[in-house]
């Protein structure tokens, strides 16, 4: 609903694209979106602060004097947000950035940007670099329409996890917003092509008309592709897919790094450690790259780059794309997760909408091209601002502030991991899928696995492989106050709840006393390793033949502990004049037999030994209880009885203790 | 909204279609419901929330062809006998306490 301050006024709701390396606004207005330009009359602002000596610089004012300030000149929090300092991917990133950044030394291990400012060094975490770019682009809205907004609903790459999205969403709540709504980018920018596309077709009037696009969006530092099916109302993300890490940027480290060898080669000396110099090539290759989109080769000039010597390089587009190309491959992986995940043959997407800066590579171009058969793509809509422009129709659609054509309009978007906790044996229970619609709301029926067991401990994970340590940790906690009786008995439900913004509450609840725990997953220590869940991703193909192998270990180890559980409580219920003495120690015997094995074996024996184990005590088990069932036991007591000449297994035989051929119970190999 | 059968909720009835209709209409059904029940049409009453998740829920089956075979097999396999079991609850043990922490 609107919020109706501001003197009476209509209040407006605006749009954030909050980018790796540039920013856009837009806000709803006079029944059209307004992209809205900066006090330098550009539309995209640079996702840059810095701290001179007397003030504080934002955007395009921030980026302009980097190379006279390279330490003290921040971008790239984007890359920083939700993640810990120990992250493999901070860690390479560090190496590559002017400025400092540290541990906040807390267990948390959360980073922190340091600046010097007035003689003074300040740390500041990720979410504050990226509120003072929110900030900016708020204070470009306000200018835009002359009033006070507060409203807001800002992008994340559909592939941002939990805590990524957790801290965007405080960084707006930091920069004073009242954050709307965390909308995918990709989702966004398919708002952007479904009101372009309706716009041009006037309204064909054909009732509801489905059409099924890919979006493929590659910005400055991340990579997203979404497939979607929308009609004239309806916006509803049917796969999501892609790699939070990978953009414009890479491509840029790539030339630098290229750059730096050649220097290194001709001049016989390394300019790495030369802050300004390494700022100043920087700046010239991403110019060259943009360039190399529409030129074949560029020249690539510094003067006095390092050491009084000028820096000179011929590049060539092949050259470029060589460069690159083990990136602009990887870019399609994600493609073809997408369209399996989304169940879409190639055939019935009609449109392949190209979004964010990247996507004007022509390499990138042809393999996507190529990817779909040699398919036309669509480079209708501007693809920096097409996600602004989404948001900011998501912004008047949440708060009522568009025209009755936007107020319609609805956007179904998923979750792009699975989300689920830890069972015994370290497995994941999944409650949501990945690409399940969101919000969404999934509870499941658990107990305890020790007899008076009071309390238990719920580890929430997101990530596709099979066992939780595979995957991203995300929090724990503990509930406590369980009745104590025997294991099995409790029954505790556990709530998944993911809310429009993608972001997870979980809640268990004793059925029983309904003592209830929750968290909402906050920034917590381990969680944000980043790298480790694009690893388990794209490993959970490769590893799917692995985690089925100790899925079926798990299974059956299971399956013989419950078996050899219910065989004891049975046992101990029998009446003691229906069954023989020396059936009952002989049963207690192959027991015994079957602890120690277990104790010995469970972490390495496979799949097939467990079961081979738990048929030797079924079979022990049931000649026993066939004999109790029948009055005369006779038969059976013979049958037990081994022929000569033939040996127990522990002699090396094949006749199990109750008189059964275990080569009986070997299933032929065919 | 609570139609089922025998314990197994009846998909098809959440969204207002024959067991007979087409793909197309199960993607059309599950527009119409989401346009009225979901929180941003709706606002977050509880009964609204209900309905958008058992629509959900009932299209992520019957949107799958594979998914809505199985449930269709299901169904038809509990038919001559309405006497069906419930699907049996996960009684998945969490692993053991460790230590005396608390």
């Amino acid at each position: 609903m609107p919020d109706g301050a501001d003197d009476g006024k209509k209040s407006y709701s605006m749009g954030i694209d909050l980018g790796t390396t540039y920013s856009c606004v837009g806000i709803f207005k006079d029944g059209e979106v307004q992209i809205i330009a900066n006090d330098q009359g550009n539309r995209t602002t640079p996702s840059y602060v810095a701290w001179t000596d007397k003030e504080r610089l934002l955007g395009d004012a921030a980026k302009n004097q980097v190379a006279s300030n390279p330490t003290n000149t921040v971008f790239d929090a984007k890359r920083l947000i939700g993640r810990t300092f120990q992250d493999p991917i901070v860690q390479a990133d560090l190496k590559l950035w002017p400025f400092r950044v540290v541990s906040d030394g807390s267990p948390d291990d959360k980073p922190l940007i340091e600046v010097m400012y007035q003689d003074v060094a300040k740390k500041f975490h990720p979410e504050e670099i990226s509120s003072m770019i929110l900030t900016k682009m708020k204070l470009t809205a306000e200018a835009f329409v002359g009033q006070r907004v507060r409203n807001a609903v800002i992008t994340v790459p559909a592939y941002f996890n939990d805590s990524q999205r957790q801290a965007t969403k405080d960084a707006g709540e930091i920069a004073g917003l009242n954050v709307l709504r965390i909308v995918n980018e990709p989702t966004a920018a398919a708002i952007a092509y479904g009101l372009d596309t309706k716009s041009k077709e006037k309204k064909t009037k054909s009732g509801e008309k489905e059409t099924n696009i890919l979006v493929f969006d590659m910005g400055g530092g991340t990579f997203d592709v979404s497939i979607l099916t929308i009609t004239d109302t309806v916006f509803e993300v049917k796969a999501t897919a892609g790699d939070p890490h990978l953009g414009g940027e890479d491509f840029d480290n790539r030339m630098l790094s290229y750059c730096i060898s050649e220097f290194r080669r001709k001049h016989k000396s390394d300019p790495t450690r030369n802050q300004r110099a390494i700022r100043r090539l920087r700046t010239q290759c991403e110019r060259a790259k943009r360039q190399l989109s529409t030129q074949t080769s560029v020249t690539i000039e510094v003067d006095s780059l390092h050491e009084g010597q000028d820096f000179n390089l011929r590049l060539s587009r092949a050259k470029f794309e060589e460069l690159c190309m083990d990136y602009f491959k990887k870019a399609m992986e994600p493609v073809s997760q997408c369209l399996g995940d989304s169940g879409l043959p190639k055939s019935q997407i009609s449109d392949v909408v190209l979004v964010g800066g990247s996507t004007r590579i022509p390499k990138v171009q042809e393999l996507i091209s190529s990817f779909f058969n040699g398919k036309q793509l669509c480079k209708e809509i501007n693809p920096d601002e097409a996600v602004a422009y989404g948001a900011a129709v998501q912004a008047a659609i949440v708060s009522g502030t568009g025209t009755e054509e936007v107020e319609n309009m609805l956007l179904l978007d998923v979750a792009p991991l699975s989300l689920g906790i830890e069972m015994a044996g370290g497995m994941m229970q999944k409650l949501i899928e990945r690409n399940s619609t969101i919000p969404t709301n999934k509870s499941q029926d658990f107990t305890t696995a020790e007899d008076y067991q009071d309390y238990v401990e719920i580890k929430v994970y997101e990530g596709e492989r099979a066992m939780v340590k595979d995957n991203n940790y995300l929090g724990k906690f503990v509930l406590t106050g369980i009745p104590k009786t025997l294991r099995g008995v409790p029954k505790i439900k556990v709530t998944f709840n993911v809310d429009s913004n993608g972001i997870l509450e979980v809640t268990a609840e004793d059925m029983k006393t309904h003592r209830k725990g929750e968290i909402q997953i906050t920034n917590e220590k381990g969680r944000l390793s980043q790298r480790d869940i694009e690893r388990m991703l794209q490993d959970a193909e490769a590893h799917k033949e692995e985690d089925d192998l100790a899925r079926g270990e798990m299974m059956a180890r299971e399956s013989i502990t419950v078996y050899m559980r219910r065989t004891r409580k049975a046992l101990e219920d029998i009446d003691s004049e229906k069954i023989l003495k020396r059936d009952r120690e002989r049963l207690e015997k192959k027991m015994e037999e079957v602890d120690l094995w277990l104790d010995e074996h469970s972490n390495k024996a496979t799949k097939e030994e467990f079961e081979a184990k738990q048929r030797e005590l079924e079979s022990a088990m049931n000649t026993i209880m066939l004999k109790i069932n029948r009055s005369e036991s006779d038969f059976w007591e013979q049958q037990a009885i081994l022929p000569e000449n033939e040996k127990t297994i522990e002699q090396g035989g094949y006749f199990l203790d109750s008189g059964l051929d275990i080569r009986d119970l070997i299933e032929d190999p065919d | 909204m609570a139609a089922a059968f025998e314990g197994i909720l009846d998909h098809y009835a959440v969204l207002g279609l024959d067991r007979r209709c087409t793909c197309a209409e199960i993607r059309k059904a599950f527009r119409a419901t989401a346009l009225k029940y979901h929180p941003d049409k709706a606002g977050s009453s509880p009964e609204a929330r209900r309905c958008f998740q058992a629509a959900a829920d009932a299209y992520e089956v019957l949107g799958n062809e594979q998914r809505r075979q199985a449930y269709d097999a299901q169904l038809a396999a509990m038919r001559p006998d309405a006497s069906c079991r419930q699907a049996e609850s996960q009684g998945y043990p969490f692993p053991q306490p460790s230590g005396s922490q608390r």
